[in-house]
């Protein structure tokens, strides 16, 4: 009976590491309109930094500030030509990136040893069994997550994050009240990288391994769908997103052993949850749970 | 206060503004007509920043300011509504107004945790955002998503907003538009009480002449990209080059 247990752990650590992908492209996207699809490019960022910082022997936490202000870094500064022009040239823009460096780290083997990755990466706590390690685990990436989630609210029930709406709404009318929008976006994106990048971190740590074959643009579009079905500006919506993404995946991981099916079994759960977008997108299109009405006061 | 000097624009070759100057002085309503396409709207963009000018200067209290984005005009005082409403959707009309107002504290990153700080000046805001409300006749649907109002109410809306946020010139463009009469004689005879009373400057672009024949100091009347007309009201109504343009509209 220990499997099951394992795996149910297993689940949920990956459940709140994408839960906080998730939270970080919420804010981006779904509270400031930012169509960020370089997701996994800042999650790869945090990946590696804190990586390479806690394998030259330096503490975890240590690890994840630096992924946190590495991805921050590079999450405004990519962005940057985008936002002063348009939107659609962000999602662009930000595709492009993670691919580059995903590549340029799969080929210079002398920055994070190339195609083989980083390995013996160390954990964040130090367990002597197994299933400790995963009880472990499961707190050091839950206290990562439920922090996000009351920061990310609090934010929310600010008239920083009133204003972030508001560029969302109607950029133009934001700065006709005002409001430096091409400023707020960068900072929405530096902080959303800044999550992405300590989830990357805690995805480290988590593996021991890491190599840039585990950070395709599928990532990408899977955090895309835990936001879409989670519910678009509703970070509990997101966290729900992230867990249903993860019953699926396993879901369709153990029932392909029981099916005969003429495909392949790892197309499936694309297809299956390709599927499920495309219903909750038409019959549901704010996503399971809607957006709420925020009160300041 | 606000001086446009031999204003020029053009959309790839479309010459929409040919050489505007006109001047709008501190403390007056003035009014701003012209038949549809005359190029009343796209004077306003390129006052407040919205587009480049292909040419001419624009001075705000003898300072230019042409070439500023519209953030920047909003600081030095000068807030625009637009024709077609904008409004954030998915925010309530209360929001709304609120987004409109200048030097929040919890708008900076650095100071959302000094709560009681922002949430006394929130407070003080939200007073006066319900005193705009009134006025503008909103004030029963201040908890309702600004997507849910009506047309007429999403220009009520513009107004706000642009009240909201202690202007020292005001571009409205057709503020009165789909608004019912008597609320919009209501609001420009408010215009006029804020402009006299507080020595608020008031620029309108008005489609129909004859609304704002009471309620401005002096007009300026816009055909294809040139002033052709300006002066007081009553004289500009009665000037024969007006009566034609119009007439020819019809
Ligand atoms: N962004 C743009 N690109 C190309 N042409 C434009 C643009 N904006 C305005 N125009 C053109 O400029 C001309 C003047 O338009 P404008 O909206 O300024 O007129 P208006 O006087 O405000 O008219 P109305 O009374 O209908 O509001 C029109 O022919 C319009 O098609
Ligand atoms: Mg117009």
């Amino acid at each position: 009976m220990a499997f099951p247990i394992a795996y149910l752990l297993d689940m949920l650590v990956f459940t709140g590491i994408f839960g906080i992908m998730a939270l970080s492209l919420n804010l981006e996207f779904g509270h400031t309109g930012l169509p960020n699809f370089g997701k996994v490019a800042f999650f790869m960022i945090g990946a590696y930094t804190s990586a390479l910082i806690t394998l030259a022997g330096y503490p975890f936490i240590l690890g994840i500030t630096g992924a946190m202000a590495v991805s921050a870094f590079f999450g405004a500064i990519v962005s940057l030509p985008a936002i002063r022009l348009r939107e659609d040239y962000l999602a662009i823009l930000t595709l492009a990136f993670g691919e580059i460096l995903r590549l340029i780290l799969k080929n210079e083997e002398w920055i994070a040893g190339g195609v083989l990755g980083l390995k013996g990466i160390p954990e964040a706590l130090t367990t002597t069994s197994f299933k400790s390690a995963l009880y472990g685990h499961l707190i050091v990436v839950y206290i990562f997550v439920v922090t996000f989630y009351i920061f990310l609210r609090f934010l929310e029930k600010s008239p920083y994050g009133r204003l972030l709406k508001a560029i969302r709404e109607d950029e133009l009318a934001a700065q006709s009240l005002g409001k430096n929008t091409v400023w707020y976006k960068a900072q929405a994106l530096a902080i959303g990288s800044a999550i992405a990048g300590s989830s990357g971190g805690l995805y480290a740590q988590y593996l021991s391994y890491i190599g840039p074959d585990l950070f395709m643009p599928v990532i990408t579009f899977a955090v895309w769908a835990m936001v879409i079905i989670g519910g678009v500006g509703n970070h509990k919506g997101v966290l729900v997103g992230a867990l249903i993404y993860q019953i699926f995946e396993r879901g369709s991981r153990i029932f392909k052993d029981y099916l005969q099916i003429p495909i392949d079994p790892n197309n499936m759960m694309f297809m299956i949850f390709g599927l499920l977008l495309i219903i909750v997108l038409m019959f549901r299109p704010e996503g399971l749970i809607k957006e709420e009405k925020i009160k300041l006061l | 206060m606000l001086e446009i000097v031999d204003i020029h624009k053009e959309f790839d070759g479309l010459k929409v503004l040919n050489g505007v100057s006109l001047e709008v002085k501190k403390g007056h309503v003035v009014g701003l007509i012209g038949p549809n396409g005359s190029g009343k709207t796209t004077l306003f963009n390129v006052i407040a920043g919205v587009y480049k000018p292909t040419g001419g200067k624009i001075l705000l209290d003898g300072e230019p300011v042409h070439g500023l984005k519209p953030d920047q005009l909003y600081r030095k005082g000068l807030v625009r509504t637009f024709q077609i409403p904008r409004p954030f959707r998915n925010l309530t009309v209360l929001d709304n107004l609120l987004l409109a107002s200048r030097n929040q504290r919890g708008e900076k990153f650095a100071r959302v945790f000094n709560f009681t700080k922002w949430k006394m000046q929130e407070r003080e805001l939200v007073e006066k955002a319900e005193k705009t409300l009134e006025l503008i006749n909103l004030i029963h649907l201040q908890d309702e998503y600004a997507g849910n109002l009506s047309g007429g109410q999403l220009k009520l809306l513009e107004l706000g907003r642009a009240l909201m946020s202690d202007p020292k010139i005001l571009l409205l463009d057709e503020p009165a538009g789909g608004v019912n009469p008597t609320l919009a004689m209501k609001l420009f005879a408010k215009i006029d009480e804020l402009a006299h009373l507080k020595n608020l400057t008031f620029f309108i672009i008005e489609h129909r002449m004859e609304t704002l024949l009471n309620y401005s100091d002096y007009m300026f009347v816009l055909y294809k990209g040139r002033v052709i007309v300006e002066g007081k009201p009553q004289e500009v109504m009665e000037d024969e080059k007006v009566i034609e343009v119009y007439l020819g509209e019809l």
